[in-house]
């Protein structure tokens, strides 16, 4: 007898062994399908790789011919500085001289373009800079009412010359001084500025500065105008390089299409922004929001000291030698410091200043670098290693002018001994407190401290020189220390309490102790506070009651 | 109105697989009789014979024309490999006349004007356009230009791509009627109320700067740019293996924009020279080429949609005749190139096979030999 279900398993088996057939060609071909997908891949990837290494090589070439591009402009910036300091400040000396009406129009024009002429030159420079990634911030601290004072020098002229109305807005209260790149923000407002002026027919111009409350020591710093206004669809493009909002007026005006494109990256590389509004026939309002957070107090009294101490009769007394192989440029120099007591001996080259040297002593040499039979910086290598050998003592101070504009070779100069850079074209007052600050920066550092008696214990500390307090007075200082630290606390605490009157009493006589024992900074802030509280400047001493916790944190630290 | 059946199986016994693709055409034609068929295989262990003998028997007086191929292609299954493939015709006055020619690597010429000359004896009006599929093969340097010009005239559009192996290089079959040849090129010429569009579209994308062939005969480089093949190969592929298959180069007739793909298929490290499939035209420049799923995509697309949406006439059947190369570089996304063809509310039946190399006109005049490209071939009958 058969089993009826055999047959039914033999085409069940075969119908099996079908399907396994039929799965395991599929198998194959995805197999095959893997393997040409991996040559593929192998190829492309070598493709990638290749491209990569072309890249990085035209990335090379082109930041090797971008620096060559940066030094051509560093060399060209020499070549067209050094003639266009001496035509502006030529122009500036020519000024204070008795002109005719017709006269002083044609100088006016002069001094004028030459100084629009300096400011695209600055533009097409510091693009360049940009371009080939090479912005540096230096933030110190500094004083808005600087900055505001060079863009009134420089804005004042261009407004009148268009019957414009110009004015500097700010509250009052405002701390001005900052911590930021001031020469930075110094371009992108005269940038702004410029090119109000430039498009504003008739009306205002205003610079308008605030705090940013949405953000702590974040200020914005506006440039406001009258004039014909941007279109929607203009504002998106008129942060492009070389592009301007209004195409005929450009044409008329003139400039590079670069102001705005380099205010932008600026503002940026500073962490902050530059943003517009405007609307066709009414004007515009460019506003620059930075971070700039208000100046450590000892920086706030110096940089007040300095705004201070530009009056003639408040100068020190000073003998000079200026190295220039272009009498022009001394003679500038001897027009700025006119009615200063100064006196002033000039050289040819770096050669004569050394003969100089050898019978004479000068409080500052102004070098400049570049001068035929021996360049500044030869000289100045020399006068530096002399004195090494000799171990004459105060080093010789030593100014370099440079129409070098580039960071780089700034350090490069301060590298061969050089105590600062002047950069040409430069201005009176530029001239006056780079003078101040190198011979005060010398005077303070050499004060023998014995000569300072019971003020040797707040110069020593607020110098970070509490070491060289001298011995006899070491053992008074914790308890002087203590005494200060009482003081502000319980100054602190009647600011909180609302007790202005008690603070008043206690601020003085703080105030008195302080002067005593030499706390200057200590002092100026006690005075400023108690002022601010007294006159319900509340913000002002806010901000500066901070920095007396500041100055009691130190205080704190040092006290055993 | 042009009738079309479709019938594929890919069933691992090839003789279920063609009773099940007979019986499936059948279902489709219904009364109608097909004048001609188009038959392809990528199965390539199959008595071919024995299948032609059932499809003739089952569908007596067919032209029947087809080839061994790297994979078949239909509306209702994409791509498909290891499969049977039949397309039956038929249409109101249309006319088809099938023929073959033989040793068509030892005689080219003579071979295909024999086989076209019976063809064309055996049409009552012009003939609209001609299907082949030469052996791929024994034809890397195939005179192909020359060879169509002479045989079927100038500027006469013939359309189809040459037999493969399924990548097996071993030899391909051509088969015409109830005949399987080797070194052949069967070919059908279609004549009566019919009209037809085409497009032809490279899958590769040319990229770096180009570099002229400073010598070469007919498909063998021997130097570029001043290099031997050999050695610029090297110098930018890093390699000289099988490899770079799939990254042909482009070949440029001087003053030209357009190119011509060509696939590197042996090298002879002696003579510093590369062998490439097709020829190469006189005083012209190469260039290398990028290959990524991305620029084959966008190939068919183009090729889909010119002969869809600008065509002068609704298509009422689409022959396709893509590169294999295509769909090695495409893999599991093969079946994507067809998406714009299904995506129509009426469906339009497509049919065609993975070639070793296309045959069609650029854009328009004689047609030539492409390689990595995809072609499509819309026709329709003029009478509606």
């Amino acid at each position: 007898m058969t089993d009826p279900t055999q047959p039914q398993s033999a085409e069940r088996m075969r119908e099996l062994e079908r399907e396994c057939a039929y799965l395991r060609r599929k198998v194959d071909r995805l197999k095959e399908q893997r393997q040409r997908q991996e040559k593929i891949d192998d190829v492309n990837r070598h493709f990638l790789k290749q491209t990569n290494e072309k890249l990085r090589g035209f990335h090379k070439q082109a930041r090797l011919e971008n620096l060559a591009k940066s030094d051509f402009l560093a060399n060209m910036s020499h070549e067209i500085r050094t003639p266009l300091n001496i035509i502006i400040g030529m122009a500036n000396l020519l000024a204070d001289t008795p002109l005719t009406q017709i006269q002083s129009q044609y100088l006016h024009s002069l001094r004028i373009t030459g100084r629009q002429l300096l400011e695209i030159l600055n533009n097409i420079l510091e693009f360049s800079r940009i371009e080939a990634g090479r912005i540096e911030i230096e933030p110190e601290p500094f004083s808005l009412h600087e900055v505001i004072t060079q863009i009134e020098t420089s804005a004042l002229p261009l407004c009148l010359q268009k019957n414009l109305s110009f004015s500097v807005n700010f509250d009052p209260l405002l701390v001005m001084e900052r911590v930021g790149d001031q020469v930075k923000i110094f371009q992108i407002l005269l940038n702004l500025v410029n090119n109000a002026v430039k498009f504003t027919p008739k009306g205002t111009v205003i610079l308008h500065i605030n705090e940013d409350y949405r953000h702590p020591d974040h200020l914005v710093l506006s440039v406001i105008d009258s004039g014909v206004g941007i279109a929607l669809d203009k504002q998106k493009v008129i942060f492009d390089r070389f592009t301007q909002a209004h195409d005929s007026l450009a044409q008329h005006f003139g400039g590079t299409g670069l102001g705005l494109a380099i205010s932008k990256k600026l503002s940026e590389a500073m962490g902050g922004e530059l943003s517009v509004r405007s609307a066709p026939g009414r004007g515009a309002t460019f506003s620059c929001r930075l971070p700039l957070p208000t100046a450590p107090p000892t920086e706030r009294y110096l940089l007040r000291k300095d705004r201070a101490d530009v009056e003639p009769n408040k100068f020190p007394s000073l003998r000079l030698l200026v190295v220039d192989d272009i009498a022009e440029n001394i003679n500038v120099i001897r027009a700025y410091l006119k009615g200063y007591p100064v006196e002033i001996e000039g050289a040819e080259n770096g050669q004569e200043a050394l003969d100089w040297l050898t019978r004479s002593t000068f409080n500052i040499i102004l070098m400049d670098v570049r001068m035929p039979v021996m360049d500044g910086v030869t000289a100045t290598r020399e006068i530096r290693r002399r004195e090494e050998k000799s171990r004459k003592e105060p080093a010789q101070n030593i100014l370099a002018i440079t129409a070098h504009a580039f960071q780089e070779q700034k350090a490069h100069f301060l590298e061969a001994g050089f105590n600062g850079v002047l950069t040409k074209p430069f201005f009176k007052r530029e001239l006056i407190q780079a003078l101040l600050k190198c011979h005060g920066d010398k005077h303070l550092a050499k004060r023998p401290l014995t000569e300072l008696g019971n003020k040797a214990f707040g110069h020593c500390f607020e110098q970070e020189l509490i070491a060289e307090i001298p011995e006899n007075l070491q053992p008074r200082l914790p308890e002087i220390l203590v005494s200060i630290s009482k003081s502000l606390r319980l100054i602190q605490d009647l600011f909180n309490r609302g007790d202005y009157l008690a603070l008043s009493e206690q601020s003085h006589a703080l105030k008195g102790l302080a002067g005593m024992y030499g706390f200057h900074q200590l002092a100026t802030l006690l005075s400023e506070f108690a002022d601010s509280v007294l006159t319900g400047k509340t913000p002002v001493a806010v901000s500066l009651l901070k920095s007396l916790e500041c100055y009691l944190d130190r205080l704190q630290q040092n006290t055993p | 109105m042009i009738h079309s059946a479709i019938g594929i199986s890919d069933d691992i016994d090839p003789l279920t697989a063609i009773n099940q693709i007979i019986t499936t055409c059948r279902e489709q034609l219904g009364r109608t009789v097909p004048q001609a068929g188009l038959f392809f295989t990528s199965c390539m262990e199959a008595d071919f014979a024995e299948l032609l003998q059932r499809i003739n028997q089952a569908f007596p007086n067919l032209e029947l024309i087809g080839c061994t191929t790297d994979g078949e292609l239909s509306r209702d299954t994409g791509f498909i490999e290891d499969a049977f493939a039949l397309l039956l015709l038929a249409g109101d006055g249309l006319e088809c006349a099938s023929a073959v020619a033989r040793d068509i690597s030892r005689q080219p010429e003579e071979s295909f004007r024999v086989a076209v000359s019976e063809a064309r004896g055996r049409l009552h009006s012009a003939p609209v356009c001609a299907l082949t599929f030469p052996d791929g093969l024994t034809t890397f340097d195939f005179p192909y230009d020359r060879v169509f010009r002479h045989s079927f005239g100038e500027n006469f559009p013939v359309f189809g791509g040459t037999a493969g192996d399924h990548w097996l290089f071993t030899g391909t079959y051509q088969f015409h009627r109830d005949q399987v040849y080797r070194d052949a090129a069967p070919l059908l010429m279609l004549a009566g109320d019919l009209q037809i569009a085409h497009a032809v579209e490279a899958g590769p994308v040319p990229f770096e700067p180009s570099y002229p062939v400073t010598r070469h005969h007919k498909n063998v480089l021997y130097e570029i740019d001043g290099k031997s093949a050999i050695a610029f190969h090297q110098e930018h592929f890093g390699t000289i293996d099988n490899k770079t298959v799939y990254f042909p180069l482009a070949a440029y007739q001087e003053e030209s924009d357009n190119f011509l793909l060509r696939d590197q298929i042996g090298y002879n490290h002696d003579e510093g020279s590369i062998s490439f499939l097709g020829n190469f035209p006189e005083q012209c420049r190469v260039r290398l080429t990028l290959v990524s799923r991305e620029s084959v995509l966008d190939a068919a697309g183009r090729a889909n949609q010119a002969v869809l949406q600008k065509s002068e006439f609704t298509p009422e059947l689409l022959l396709l005749f893509p590169c294999c190369s295509l769909r090695h570089v495409l893999g599991s996304k093969t079946s994507e190139k067809f998406a714009l063809l299904k995506s129509g509310k009426a469906p339009i039946p497509f049919f065609g096979f993975y070639c070793y190399g296309e045959l069609a006109p650029p854009v328009a005049g004689t047609s030539t030999f492409h390689s990595d490209t995809y072609v499509i071939l819309a026709l329709a009958s003029t009478r509606r």
